[in-house]
């Protein structure tokens, strides 16, 4: 993608593997494409109508029907020993996060809540989107918690969305890079159609360097005390 | 028939196949079930065709030397034009509807489809 | 003569400078088209609603699905023109969100199935010689049923609340009688459960039609491969479909009688749900697509002058799609995190092998032919090249690691609308102009298809083509509103561009049909030098399909017979069939023929179809008030 992409950049260890995956997908998908087109193209003028003739009648050819049923395949598990390596690496919780999230999900907003130091940012339906606030360099687990329909969190510099399915609390953890400290204002959306005002359960990210996020808690800590 | 006995049966052995995979992988229970039940599916035809071939030989039209003249006689009886099958539909969609709209309407599907269905086996009798 | 089985049949050499003099031609064997009764359509309105006939249901069908592919067009003519800029402009989101539900249903269960169903309605009882489907009256009752039900979606738009807005597949809660309170909704679960049972009555119907009514020689493996494919999509229809009818008559009895499947707040479980929707629901995917896979099949042979490339391996490639598509459902809900994630990767990707292996026997079928490029080819090849675009983001998708983000974006709608709209589309158009002289007796203007395959074509690819892009830099699907990013505006009002040239599209092939109905119909049995069994009958056919059948050898009965003057060509014919193309003037085959009396007899009760080896005296047979008591039996 080029520079102009509205596609925020990668922001965690796992955005990036998933990048490299979809290059190899991406290129192979346009290799195939590519390939089917031109042998099309090449066999709509190569054997156009001339005359009257009939052609020869071959039905089959079965070296070259196990070849075709045969690479396909072969790709095929190449792909999937790439999925199976990269999905076990980025869907593996991790148990003992630097600092976890809990997200609540309720239509049409989102509540964010840092649990160990009780800060909470609320979305409400006058104000702006709320701002997820995250530490570069640091693993993060998202608790992730739905109090009417299914929504699901999406943000799009993760590369990844989880469901948030009522009833259930659903949870991920990511590596954040240690350059993804910046503003991503338009990362985050709700993916699962979740009824009226889906469209506007919108979200901004903002990665803070890690002595700089502690600090933002602690602030945000005191003037909820002070709110409250 | 043989083919499509043979063909049947695949379709039971695959669902049993896939679905004693998925329980063993650790699958759902929701879809290890509507495997099993597609294996039921499978064999159910599967059963029927083959308990055909048995009692009836190998049909002649699945015969490779055969023409349309080698099997003459009656192919079938058709149904004339009928009014039925849409007032059966129409009676069908009254008792759904009624599930939202209304018992009443339930009540009228119900009389239309039994009407219908027993006009519909008084018409073939003849 | 012993039968020889084309597939196995060595190498043909190609027939050069063959004397078109020695071409048998269909029509010589058929005669006088009217010498055998009524041909054609009901004329009456009466006779409409009355009719059991299965070429009438099929027309019935093809035409109502049309219908609805014009409503759900118009709806998605909303969706693009409030995506043109962002904000909210044309309508409210209440109403937005009931239009993008209402086109996701019709598209899927009342235009995109229904078609396909059409054609197994009017083609397949004439693909394998018989004279109708095998239960004409629960087939006319399917019709009504899927007419009834549709109507019954529609009419939600005038109901209280509005018509349903939860997304076509309706996951609970928010289906809930909370979530979506209102009667439209539950109009719409009482629609797909009335689609739905009149589908799985369609597939049993073909089952058994497919499986005792084809005529002696038409074996299984002589059968055209659009009636193969019918074959196998009524079986996944009797997997899928029953499954989809019992999890939405949970879903009303959660919103009507209170009780708690899918209800979280009291024990039940929304991915319940998921489970059972996607086990129908991406069987169904496969259950559009397969239909129009066969339509092709039938079309590239024709047009390229060579038998179906891999037949048997083609016939496996479909029953391995239609296999593995019941165990793929899952990969619909990858973004859960709810399940075995390797088990559906490995099916979803696995399912690419057969397909693949279908595009490589077409472009076989194409190799080495002698090519033209009618609009049936035209529109043929406009799917083969769609559908491997569709195809290759299928492959993306079974990826959990990449589906992570691109489910429920923008790239997931670019992805469906190639696979099922896309090819479902051009494969449709395809069917339409190749069959329209079989139906009408009448051609349709090659110029005007012509503008309609390269507008449809250029419209196609530039309304979805964009929205991977959107999809993949983060752009949710059933939105109403977005926001003013880079490039997000452009690539909508590109994609809302390209719909208005593929609405443009829709005129030349308007026109097309007006005119061609006009003009009388004069096209002979064989217009275009076909293969199978449909086009050894009338134009339409005559009533109960077939006065005379060629005899069957290969999967090209036709082409077998046109050519039975070269040996070596066609398959080798029986005894009997090279005896008949001395003296085809005479009907050496004659499976019907009517007389006025039965003519009257028609209207008043049943009657017995009979194959003879001699035309008169079965009339007198019958005259006998034979009602059918022996006739009970399909023999």
């Amino acid at each position: 993608m080029t520079s102009r992409s509205p596609l925020a950049p990668p922001i965690t260890d796992q955005a990036d593997d998933i990048d490299r995956v979809w290059d190899v997908f991406l290129y192979l998908a346009l290799g195939v494409l590519a390939f089917v087109v031109v042998l099309v193209v090449y066999v709509v003028i190569r054997f156009r109508r001339r005359d009257d003739r009939l052609p020869q009648q071959k039905h089959y050819n079965i070296p070259l029907e196990i070849a075709y049923t045969v690479v396909p395949f072969v790709l095929v598990v190449g792909l999937f020993a790439i999925t199976v390596v990269t999905v076990n690496a980025i869907d593996d919780t991790d148990t003992d996060p630097d600092l976890t999230v809990h997200v609540t999900a309720f239509q049409w907003q989102w509540e964010f809540e840092y649990p160990e130091s009780g800060v909470r940012i609320i979305g409400g339906a006058d104000t702006d989107a709320p701002e997820l606030v995250l530490p570069a360099d640091s693993s993060v687990l998202f608790e992730l918690e739905s109090l009417d329909v299914i929504h699901s969190f999406w943000i799009t510099a993760f590369r990844f969305k989880r469901d948030i399915i009522p009833g259930t609390v659903t949870e991920f953890s990511v590596d954040m890079s240690d350059d993804a400290a910046g503003e991503y204002p338009n990362a985050g959306v709700c993916a699962e159609y979740c009824g009226l005002d889906h469209a506007l359960m919108r979200f901004s990210v903002r990665v803070l360097e890690p002595a700089e996020f502690d600090a933002w808690l602690v602030e945000q800590a005191n003037d909820q005390e002070v709110a409250g | 028939m043989k083919i499509e006995a043979i063909l049947w049966t695949g379709v039971a052995v695959f669902y049993i196949v896939i679905g004693l995979l998925y329980l063993a992988v650790g699958g759902d229970t929701a879809g290890v079930v509507l495997l099993l039940l597609a294996t039921g599916l499978g064999g159910l035809v599967a059963g029927w065709v083959w308990d055909w071939t048995r009692r009836n030989g190998e049909r002649v039209e699945n015969r490779a030397d055969v023409d349309a003249i080698d099997s003459t006689g009656v192919v079938g009886v058709y149904p004339t034009a009928s009014l039925r099958p849409l007032a059966l539909a129409i009676g069908v969609t009254a008792m759904f509807l009624g599930i939202p709209l209304g018992s009443w309407l339930s009540m009228v599907g119900i009389a239309i489809v039994a009407s219908q269905v027993l006009l519909l086996t008084r018409d073939t009798d003849t | 003569m012993t039968a020889v089985d084309p597939t196995v049949d060595p190498d043909r050499e190609a027939m050069g400078g063959a004397d078109p003099d020695r071409l048998v031609e269909i029509d010589d064997f058929l005669g006088d088209p009217d010498a055998h009764g009524p041909r054609g359509l009901p004329r009456t309105i009466i006779g409409w609603l009355t009719t059991t006939d299965h070429k009438a249901l099929g027309i019935a069908y093809i035409v109502t699905s049309m219908v609805f592919l014009g409503i759900g067009g118009a709806l998605a003519g909303v969706i693009r023109a409030e995506l043109a800029e962002p904000g909210l402009q044309l309508v409210s989101v209440e109403t937005y969100n009931s239009v993008f539900t209402i086109h996701g249903s019709v598209m899927v269960y009342l235009f995109a199935v229904p078609f396909g169903f059409g054609m197994a309605n009017y083609l397949l009882p004439l693909q394998i010689g018989a004279p109708d489907l095998a239960f004409p009256r629960l087939n006319a009752f399917s019709y009504w049923l899927y007419l009834i039900g549709g109507a019954v979606m529609l009419l939600g738009f005038v109901a209280d609340g509005g018509a349903a807005s939860f997304g076509w597949f309706a996951y609970p809660p928010l289906s809930g009688a909370a979530g979506t309170p209102g009667i439209g909704a539950d109009m719409w679960i009482v629609s797909i459960i009335l689609t739905g049972t009149s589908g799985t009555l369609t597939a049993v119907n073909v089952i058994a039609t497919v499986t005792m009514m084809r005529t002696p020689g038409m074996t299984l493996f002589r059968m055209p491969i659009l009636t193969w494919n019918m074959f196998i999509t009524s079986f996944m229809v009797l997997v899928a479909f029953p499954v989809l009818s019992g999890a939405l008559l949970m879903l009303l009895a959660d919103r009507q009688f209170g009780t708690h499947f899918f209800d979280p707040v009291d024990g039940g479980s929304p991915i319940l749900w998921q489970h059972l929707f996607w086990f129908f629901g991406h069987p169904e995917v496969y259950i559009v697509a397969l239909p129009f896979f066969g339509v092709v099949t039938e079309i590239f042979p024709v047009f390229s002058r060579r038998p179906v490339f891999g037949y048997k391996g083609l016939v496996l490639a479909t029953l391995a799609i239609g296999a593995l598509s019941t165990s793929v459902w899952a990969h619909h809900m990858f973004a859960t995190g709810d399940l075995v994630l390797p088990f559906f990767a490995a099916t979803s990707l696995l399912i690419g092998v057969p397909t693949g292996v279908k595009i490589f026997n077409w472009i076989g079928t194409m190799w080495d032919g002698s090519l033209s490029f009618e609009a049936p080819m035209k529109f043929a090849i406009g799917f083969l090249v769609t559908f491997v675009a569709g195809g290759v983001t299928g492959i993306m998708l079974a990826s959990p690691t990449l589906d992570f983000h691109l489910t429920d974006s923008y790239f997931v709608v670019a992805h469906f609308h190639y696979v099922m709209g896309g090819t479902v589309i051009f494969a449709m158009f395809a069917a339409i102009y190749f069959w329209w002289p079989k139906v009408t007796g009448r051609l349709l203007s090659e110029k005007l298809g012509t503008w309609h395959f390269w507008l449809l074509m250029a419209g196609f690819n530039v309304t979805f083509f964009v929205q991977h892009l959107l999809g993949r830099a983060g752009m949710p699907r059933r939105v109403p509103d977005y926001r003013p990013i880079e490039n997000f505006e452009l690539w909508n009002k590109i994609s809302s561009f390209g719909f208005l040239i593929l609405v443009a599209s829709m005129v030349p092939f308007l026109i097309n049909v007006v005119r061609s109905l006009r003009s009388p119909a004069t096209v002979g049995a064989d217009p275009w030098h076909a293969n199978s069994l449909e086009w050894a009958t009338f134009s339409p056919p005559a009533d109960h399909n077939f006065t005379w059948l060629p005899p069957i050898r290969s999967e090209r009965p036709v082409f077998d017979l046109r050519w039975i003057n070269f040996e070596g060509v066609g398959a080798p014919t029986s005894a009997d069939a090279w005896e008949a193309r001395h003296d085809h003037d005479e009907q050496w085959l004659p499976l019907h023929q009517w007389s006025d009396e039965e003519e009257q007899k028609r209207t008043t009760g049943p009657r017995p179809i009979e194959r003879t080896s001699e035309g008169q005296s079965s009339d007198e047979d019958r005259a006998d008030g034979d009602r059918g008591d022996d006739g009970e039996e399909i023999t």
